[in-house]
């Protein structure tokens, strides 16, 4: 650039600078871009962690124990029951980290792999420690009550437990007398129960709960009970079809 | 003014500009040359435009001075507020074509460019224009690296700081621009000379 015209140029950034009184930003609009920029970050490693709490919870009981017995093979109730919502939810979080956090003022100095790397650890850390604190089950069923149709993303295990036969059977109580109970399954038929089943933790013996029941068909709707677990979620309609 | 700004650094100037304004004229001068040379490196078909361009910088420049992070070079700071300035135009402007300025006095780009790859120097001075085509052709996210390292002369750290890239990245950038550009040169010209 020639002496004169860069002189020239200077004036007329000068001139405009004074003309249109020009003056710099205020160092608030700075912070408060980096500040916005930062929470977003943090929001974003928080909901990846959650997620994971979340798809810990459901992935973990996902009645491992009992997807023989409702003759299905591994694969195939680890498909139909894999929570992959969360699973995406924590992948699409590690990414929107990465993106906030390397626009923050020093983020761009790491590279893509170490910032994704260190958002999923510390998802996986976090998310463990929150499933194991019990607030992945806390916000999972918060999300089961209060979003509609949740249980369409997130797998339903309706079917297999309409299967009396095979021994699962899951309904709700409608009344509690000197048998155990009497449940009505989600076809609308009425079972009266035997046995002394063991009782997971968290399951309330009153009508109106629903139920999953491991045991035994001993005769017309009579099932004897070894096991009653807590049914979590929607009941899905026509589950087998 | 210029005699007060001659034992200044850049950074003390930013902090008295933000006292008052006459001093960014100081700020002016250092960078007006440097910074409308890249401009017309980066952005070659507003060569006729490029005062408009650099005030346009400038006035950004001046606007953000708060914004300055003092961790940083000047230099690099005001190299990206520029290239920012200078990517949204073209983007706006892709149609135009692009040749790069490789003007003779700073024609070294093969000799540093050979000196960074080791490779034996061979006398390439007669070959601005193949350079300059060359240049004007490739993908602008390798053009510029090769710009910044090689006629710009900066180091990765300047210039992962002006693209806001971790500086593997930026050498990961030049090598795979390097291979274009060896490439795209000897597609049109053969090998090297």
């Amino acid at each position: 650039m020639e002496q004169k015209n860069k002189d020239n140029c200077i004036n007329c950034v000068m001139s405009r600078i004074k003309d249109e009184k020009i003056k710099p930003k205020s160092k608030w609009t700075f912070l408060f871009h980096d500040y916005s920029v930062i929470a977003i970050s943090l929001s974003s490693l928080l909901i990846g962690t959650i997620s994971f709490s979340i798809f810990l919870n459901t992935f973990l009981t996902n009645d491992w124990d009992i997807y023989q017995q409702a003759g299905q093979g591994f694969w195939e109730h680890a498909i139909k029951t894999f929570p992959f919502l969360w699973f995406i939810f924590l992948i699409l979080f590690a990414f929107s980290f990465y993106y906030t956090f390397s626009s923050t003022e020093k983020g761009y100095h790491y590279e893509q792999s170490v910032i994704i790397s260190l958002s999923v650890i510390i998802s996986l850390l976090f998310g463990t420690m929150m499933y194991l604190s019990g607030i992945g089950e806390k916000v999972d069923d918060y999300f089961i009550q209060t979003i509609p149709h949740y249980h369409y993303v997130t797998g339903n295990h309706t079917c297999l437990w309409e299967n009396p036969k095979g021994g699962l059977l899951a309904g709700m109580i409608v009344s509690t007398g000197t048998e155990p109970i009497t449940v009505v399954d989600f076809q609308g038929n009425t079972w009266n129960t035997i046995g002394s089943p063991i009782i997971q933790e968290g399951v309330k013996n009153i009508p109106g709960q629903r139920i999953k029941m491991i045991g035994i068909t001993r005769g017309n709707f009579v099932f004897d009970i070894k096991e009653i677990r807590k049914w979590v979620g929607e009941v899905e309609p026509n589950p087998c079809q | 003014m210029e005699n007060l700004c001659l034992d200044k650094t850049d950074e003390e100037l930013v902090a008295l500009v933000l006292e008052d304004q006459e001093y960014f004229g100081c700020l002016m001068g250092r960078y007006s040359a440097p910074l409308s040379r890249y401009i017309v490196r980066i952005i070659p078909s507003f060569r006729d435009s490029t005062e408009d361009v650099l005030q346009e910088v400038f006035i950004k420049i001046y606007l953000n001075l708060r914004g300055f992070d003092p961790s940083l070079k000047f230099s690099s700071w005001a190299y990206r507020i520029t290239h920012n300035h200078a990517i949204s135009l073209l983007r706006k402007e892709s149609s135009r074509p692009h040749t790069v300025s490789v003007d003779n006095d700073e024609y070294d780009f093969f000799e540093r460019y050979k000196a960074d790859d080791q490779i034996s120097s061979k006398e390439m001075r007669y070959a601005k224009e193949e350079v300059s085509y060359v240049l004007g052709e490739m993908d602008p996210k390798y053009r510029e690296v090769l710009i910044l390292r090689y006629l710009e002369e900066m180091d990765y750290d300047e210039i992962g700081d002006i693209l806001k890239k971790p500086v593997g990245t930026v050498g990961t950038l030049i090598s795979r621009a390097k291979t274009i550009f060896k490439e795209e040169y000897t597609k049109r010209y053969g090998t090297e000379k």
